[in-house]
């Protein structure tokens, strides 16, 4: 009886796409208070015309760009303002990049990217894990014309290291990591020692399913990318041959990697499908076996954060 | 009164007066025979032992049972002023009311549950009597009765004694056109400390009806007792109606021994309104609208909402004026301060705590409501200043955000209120509950408000709660979550603040 229906049904949490919408992404939250997607519309969310002020001059401060003050009734998403960022040449370069910013009760959380080398898989962790939390995301390099990724873990870690220590200059640290390129914060946690609270590995699927292998050949990966939306509708051949250079870089670091113990625990979380087993030698390893779109990972991640 | 009672007993023993419930949710029913024994020896006892006090007054902690609901009728019998307090008061507001009413009676008696009196020490005062409210030239107080719950300062308003049975004033007129019926069956709902419920269980009494008494709200329960009793008649609050669609599923069939669901207390959100109209027809869903001053009513049936959707009716016995700051009546269309009018007034309702009922020499009064006439004398009511939200020199109303956020299938229950911020004065903040295991983002419901609100009316800031403080009547006290100072929400970045 008296059905609720909403006429304008919610296009749901649709996360970054590239390191500007991520950038973008955060600076409104900063801005609005709350976590948006990319496509939900800054006015829609009761963003109002001092907010847009904000979010303009934050621009003009991180990318020294100066945008028409009406600029977001024309762009209003996370999306289309990103797009015009890129094209006046906006580079967001890491390696560490805020993914959400918190409220300051909980410590903050350090996430390496996974083996494509970006960080908006982690806007669905941000989304489930809440408000209140902060995530430190570290990204590769090698995204930029003109710029080169790195090819080992060690190199990786030691980036990684100097990055956190810059953020946070004292343990306790809280790493995580997918599982695809769990190897780089396996190796960090071993540089940081008895600082490491928590090393949780996430099993990639639960945070969103691969489409499927990744083709070598960039116009190929570019139209499945595509067709999934995980890239900009703007992005270049150029652009995805970088994207395909990181990755190769990352899974071969990865690959040649010989991993130290860990002398703490490791915290998997996995699906019942996953993996049970990570190939990370570690004092104890935990398993936590949830599924995608479930409450379980969030819950016993915010557990372990505490 | 005590005629009445006797009377009815006489007349129909064995007609159940009161149903009540104990602590085990047992079924304890009176029947008049055996209700107005209690009454008669409870009041015959009180004036015993309230003989040769100057000016009494007694309080009966009114949780909905029998034994309060009897304390009262005996008291009322008695003709002894009564003033139901609500038995969870934080002592302060206890200790604050109490400390009005002795200022003004001579001596105050707390009732027990075996109706016998006990007096009350109060403290010394340094105000003996208020300047304004000298001992009360003649005429005895029936009842009394604690208003404006939800501006945070205790006042009392006085009903005038003694209380007779009037065939065509029992109850009032405007409560006979909402489907009320000598004898009916009926089911209390509302906390008895409450104006509206009170005034029905007064009425209900005088009118030999059967009252069924919820000693507390549910909304399955409430299904349950309307249907297992066949109630006739019943009065909700708009929380109470939001409540029961939400929480009860109720069908049809279950209400098909209502007459008529009146409602009062605040305002009545769109959506809540059409579900009722919808389950009951628009011909059993009224309206009314009138302080518990007295100082006049209006009523609007479902089919009159339907027509003219939000207005809360036209006047009965009522003469309504809208004013203006200098006291010209204004156009149609235009709001202003509505006047009331009414030769049914049993008497100037008087406070005891000093607030004036603002009167006009033609004899027009106002509790202060702002609202505007239709061409055809339709009211529609502003909401009450203290609960604007003034967001850059833009109004926003609170019930309508609260609405906006109640209709989106994951929130039970919102409540919407001014945050300070530093450029705009305030903003809008809501507490949200949400449907349990359920998660929501932020965004989402800023989105969801967005496409029902103009921009400037959505919550910049949400804070997940797990119940909004509500009084027994359904009215969200706003005043006790705003913040009383801004420091306490610091600015960041002069934008939103976060929780």
């Amino acid at each position: 009886m008296n059905p609720i229906v909403d006429e304008a049904t919610d296009v749901g949490y649709q996360r970054p796409r590239d390191p500007v919408e991520l950038w973008l992404a955060r600076q409104w939250q900063h801005v609005l208070g709350f976590g948006v997607g990319i496509r939900d519309d800054f006015f829609g969310v009761g963003g109002n015309s001092l907010d847009a002020a904000l979010v303009i001059n934050g621009v003009l401060e991180e990318f020294g760009i100066q945008l028409p003050l009406n600029v977001m009734t024309e762009r209003p998403t996370v999306a289309a303002l990103a797009a015009l960022l890129r094209e006046q040449n906006a580079r967001v370069t890491g390696p560490l990049l805020t993914i959400q910013d918190g409220d300051g009760s909980k410590p903050p959380l350090f996430l390496v990217h996974p083996v494509d080398g970006q960080l908006g898989v982690y806007g669905h962790l941000a989304q489930a894990l809440g408000d209140e939390y902060t995530l430190h995301g570290l990204q590769a390099a090698g995204f930029w014309a003109g710029t080169s990724p790195l090819d080992t873990v060690a190199d990786l870690a030691r980036a990684y290291l100097d990055a956190i220590r810059a953020e946070q200059a004292t343990g306790p640290y809280l790493l995580g990591a997918t599982t695809s390129a769990a190897a780089v914060a396996h190796e960090l946690a071993v540089l940081l020692g008895d600082e490491v609270r928590l090393l949780a590995v996430l099993d990639d699927d639960l945070l969103e399913p691969a489409p499927g292998p990744v083709s070598s050949d960039p116009v190929e990966a570019l139209a499945v990318w595509r067709a999934h939306d995980l890239v900009p509708e703007d992005t270049s051949v150029e652009a995805a041959e970088r994207m395909l250079r990181v990755r190769q870089s990352i899974e071969d670091a990865v690959r040649g990697w010989p991993p130290r113990p860990h002398p703490g625990v490791l915290d998997l979380f996995t699906t019942a499908s996953g993996p049970s087993t990570v190939d990370l030698p570690a004092a104890e390893v935990r398993v936590h076996e949830c599924a995608p779109d479930d409450q379980r990972l969030a819950v016993a991640l915010r557990e372990l954060i505490g | 009164m005590r005629r009445r009672i006797a009377d009815t007993a006489r007349e129909v023993p064995g007609v159940p007066a009161l149903i009540g419930f104990d602590e085990g949710l047992a079924e304890n029913v009176l029947a008049w025979r055996e209700f107005g024994t209690a009454v008669e020896s409870a009041a015959q006892a009180l004036r015993t032992a309230l003989d040769g006090d100057e000016r009494p007054c007694v309080v009966v902690l009114a949780a909905n049972t029998p034994a309060a609901a009897t304390g009262i009728a005996a008291a009322l019998a008695a003709e002894v002023a009564v003033f139901p307090l609500n038995p969870g008061a934080p002592q302060a507001e206890r200790d604050a009311l109490l400390r009005v009413l002795g200022r003004r009676f001579g001596a105050v008696h707390l009732l027990d549950d075996e109706q016998r009196p006990h007096r009350v020490e109060l403290p010394h005062s340094d105000h003996p009597a208020h300047p304004d409210h000298p001992a009360r030239p003649g005429g005895d107080v029936a009842y009394l009765l604690a208003t404006g719950a939800s501006t945070g300062l205790p006042r009392i308003s006085a009903r005038p004694g003694p209380l007779r049975y009037d065939a065509a004033r029992t109850p009032s007129l405007v409560i006979r056109q909402t489907g009320w019926r000598s004898g009916q069956r009926q089911l209390i709902a509302g906390p008895l400390y409450h104006a509206a419920p009170f005034t029905a269980f007064v009425d209900a009494i005088l009118d030999r009806n059967t009252v069924v008494l919820a000693p507390f709200f549910s909304p399955q329960w409430t299904v349950e007792l309307i249907r297992r009793y066949a109630v006739e008649w019943v009065q909700l609050t708009p929380a109470h109606m939001r409540e029961i669609l939400r929480g009860a599923d109720p069908d049809p069939a279950d209400f098909a021994s209502l007459r008529a669901v009146l409602h009062t207390a605040a305002r009545c959100d769109a959506d809540t309104k059409r579900g009722w109209i919808e389950l009951l027809g628009p011909e059993r869903v009224y309206e009314l609208y009138g302080a518990t001053e007295g100082i006049g009513v209006t009523l609007a049936r479902g089919d009159e909402w339907l027509a003219r959707p939000g207005t809360t009716g036209r006047g009965v016995l009522t003469q309504v004026r809208v004013l203006d700051d200098r006291g010209a009546p204004v156009p149609p269309g235009t709001v202003g301060t509505v006047f009331m009018r009414t030769p049914q007034r049993v008497g100037l309702a008087d406070y005891l705590t000093g607030h004036a009922v603002r009167t006009t020499p033609d004899g027009f009064a106002t509790v202060g409501d702002r609202g505007r006439l239709d061409r055809d004398g339709y009211l529609y009511l502003e909401p009450r200043e203290h609960d604007i939200i003034n967001v850059g020199g833009e109004k926003v109303d609170p019930d309508e955000v609260e609405a906006a956020l109640r209709s989106h299938p994951a929130v039970v229950d919102a409540v919407a209120m001014a945050l300070p911020h530093q450029t705009l004065g305030s903003v809008v903040g809501a507490q949200v509950v949400l449907h349990p295991d359920v998660t929501v983002r932020r965004a989402e419901l800023a989105a969801h408000c967005g496409r029902r609100l103009a921009g400037y009316k959505i919550p910049k800031q949400f804070t997940i709660v797990d119940k909004i403080p509500r009084t027994a009547s359904g009215k969200t006290q706003r005043w006790r979550l705003t913040p009383d100072h801004p420091d306490d929400h610091p600015d960041h970045d002069g934008g939103a603040t976060r929780q």
